[in-house]
């Protein structure tokens, strides 16, 4: 399952930004000057709506929209 | 000038610390959690001294007196009682950032010289590799209270070394009670920044940390339930918010991740926390996203008005009129003490507007961290407030602005860097005073105001301190046609700064890959590189120039001309 299209819309509430400007290589941090702290409240909201589980030590790996999407489309696979 | 808003007990040391608040608030609540399972867990003021002195009990009957002990983890209950079990017991306590790398991790180990170490479950499955490079360490204990025990791992962990202690005390043993504590010798050691040669160990003494405690009361009247959302190991954290709110009777509560701030402000329903520009930032500019969303935007700027204007004749109706904006933070969130970086003046009073007082204050961790802070008493805005008692701040050699380097003296001064005499010698003048690298001048009412910094150091808004000269090494080392790199910060439209790299490369290599591949390849590098490194070093840019930098005579990047021309 593509979780992109979840990630796309909840990533639009803290950066304003077309849907179209959001991608799989987009860099939150680089691409849409989202600070750390606004990340980890994507992945927080992004965890309670999807039931997945982000270790706060794997996040700094994630560091594409498509990392995210890989990450949480294993760990769902897996649950 | 010793400003004192409120008198305050000062304490000897943070044994003082743990039975006076136990003698004073007994059954009060100390802190609360979450557990895994999400359900809230509390512990008391007595119970924190009765398992402070079982698990001292326990680590000194391991031998753990005079040695040093790593403790790296997320913030909890367990967190704060392991940290006053070691310091108590006579042994030196070296609190890590848990968002290292193991890598970095194992250099600042070694470093440290520890003995033993104690880790959070989100540390547990890195906690064999970094014990694989750190033969120094005879053991390594987990700080979980939660899962079943020892049956799952092959070490004890703070339950079993609680349980034991308790026995040991049962049957009279009061070697805990009696270790003699020196207040001013070593019993922490926080590093600052880098993990190559650049990162120092700060050493703090039990007078260097009551005397911020002490400041902090001198100056502000705190609430009675606080939010910590701030890394537990930062001296900012732990010794203002955690060892402050142990001193005050204050019930904290542990936010449990980043990820739920939010949800915990609505949980824990806090009157105040301690925060760093970037969290404060974002809960201001999401007040307007969710005002805007709403189509309230014009509504609350109207309210925003009205409310100001009563307040100039003296009526106060902001806890009133702005109660959803208040209820979205937990409906009882009236104070916020913020540091580690600059705040723009814009967010204080956009939130004093709205009900919640922001108030600015400054520190350095060789200085336990704090130096000064602006109070309700004594609020200027743009300033980082009055020193705090016991500290003497100094501007050195001031220009015809009266900036100039703001040195200090005090009770809350380190002892010194970790085998590090030169590094030690360097940062204090002949007769004695801190040099602070930042630069600055005392204004009206006695505050100071920050205009820059000497030393090459990256701020970021998060608090968190970036040695360049660190990733610089790590690019040189790690790729091989980069000639010449500085890292510096930029900073944004917004004002928020970024670590930015602007490397030339090695002319051969341009010639044969041409100019716009290179710079592909070294910014593909670059985010390469990012992915060894903790979150907050991560370069944000790359980029390339086509000549050399300018050097001194000695041959050394012109730092200053070379950021000049890139910001």
């Amino acid at each position: 399952m593509n979780m992109l299209p979840i990630i796309t819309t909840v990533v639009r509430e803290y950066a304003d930004v077309p849907e179209s400007a959001i991608t799989q290589d987009t860099d939150p941090l680089r691409d849409l000057d989202l600070t750390s702290y606004d990340l980890m409240g994507i992945i927080g909201r992004l965890e309670s709506e999807l039931g997945v589980s982000v270790a706060e030590r794997d996040i700094r790996n994630l560091v594409t929209l498509g990392d995210l999407d890989d990450y949480i489309k294993a760990r769902v696979v897996r649950s | 000038m010793d400003v004192r808003y409120y008198p305050t007990h000062r304490l000897r040391d943070l044994r003082e610390l743990v039975q006076r608040s136990a003698d004073e608030f007994g059954d009060r609540t100390a802190f609360k959690e979450l557990d895994p399972a999400g359900d809230l867990r509390s512990y008391s003021f007595s119970q924190l001294r009765d398992d402070v002195a079982a698990l001292g009990t326990a680590l000194l009957a391991l031998g753990v007196a005079g040695r040093h002990v790593a403790l790296v983890g997320e913030s909890s209950y367990s967190y704060v009682l392991s940290y006053l079990a070691v310091v108590n017991a006579g042994a030196v306590i070296v609190p890590l950032d848990r968002e290292l790398t193991v890598d970095e991790l194992v250099l600042l180990v070694r470093k440290s010289d520890a003995d033993l170490v104690l880790y959070g479950d989100s540390l547990a499955a890195d906690v064999p590799a970094i014990r694989g490079d750190c033969p120094r360490l005879t053991g390594a204990i987990s700080m979980d209270l939660y899962s079943a025990g020892t049956a799952e791992r092959d070490e004890l962990g703070v339950p079993d070394l609680l349980r034991i202690g308790r026995e040991l005390l049962a049957h009279g043993d009061a070697r805990f009670a009696s270790v003699a504590i020196d207040p001013d010798a070593c019993c922490a050691i926080l590093f600052t920044s880098g993990t190559t040669g650049a990162n120092k160990g700060v050493m703090l003494t039990p007078r260097n940390i009551t005397a911020v405690v002490h400041g902090a009361y001198s100056l502000h009247r705190l609430r009675s339930v606080s939010l910590s959302v701030l890394p537990i190991n930062h001296s900012y954290e732990f010794n203002l918010h955690v060892l402050g709110a142990i001193f005050g009777g204050i019930t904290l509560c542990f936010n449990d991740s980043v990820k739920h701030v939010r949800e915990n402000l609505g949980r824990f329903r806090p009157e105040m926390t301690l925060m760093v520009p970037m969290i404060v930032e974002a809960l201001y500019k999401n007040i307007w996203r969710e005002a805007e969303k709403n189509h309230l935007a014009t509504h609350l700027r109207y309210g925003i008005w009205l409310s100001n204007a009563l307040r100039r004749v003296g009526v106060d109706l902001r806890r009133y009129y702005f109660k959803p904006v208040i209820d979205s933070l937990g409906g009882r969130l009236n104070m916020i003490i913020c540091g580690g970086a600059p705040l723009r003046s814009e967010v204080v009073k956009g939130m004093s507007d709205l009900g919640i007082e922001v108030y600015n204050g400054y520190g350095i961790t060789e200085c336990s961290p704090l130096i000064s802070s602006n109070c309700v008493r004594n609020n200027i805005p743009g300033s980082v407030g009055i020193p705090i008692p016991c500290v003497r701040i100094r501007i050195d050699s001031p220009d015809a602005d009266g900036n100039g380097e703001i040195q200090v003296k005090g009770d809350n001064v380190m002892v010194g860097y970790y085998k590090d005499d030169d590094a030690t010698a360097r940062s204090f003048t002949p007769d004695g005073w801190f040099k602070t690298g930042d630069l600055g001048h005392l204004g009206r009412r006695d505050a100071l105001f920050i205009t820059g910094r000497q030393k090459n150091l990256i701020i970021l808004p998060n608090g968190k301190n970036v040695q360049p000269e660190e990733l610089e090494e790590h690019l040189l080392a790690s790729i091989d046609y980069v000639q010449e790199v500085v890292v510096h910060a930029s900073t944004d439209e917004a004002g928020v700064e970024h670590i930015v790299a602007t490397a030339f490369l090695d002319t051969t290599f341009v010639q044969v890959v041409g100019s716009d591949e290179a710079e592909a390849r070294f910014k593909a590098d670059v985010a390469r590189h990012n992915r060894k490194l903790a979150g907050y070093k991560q370069i944000h840019q790359a980029q390339v120039r086509d000549c050399e930098f300018t050097k001194t005579s000695t041959k050394k990047i012109k730092r200053n001309v070379a950021q000049g021309a890139m910001t």
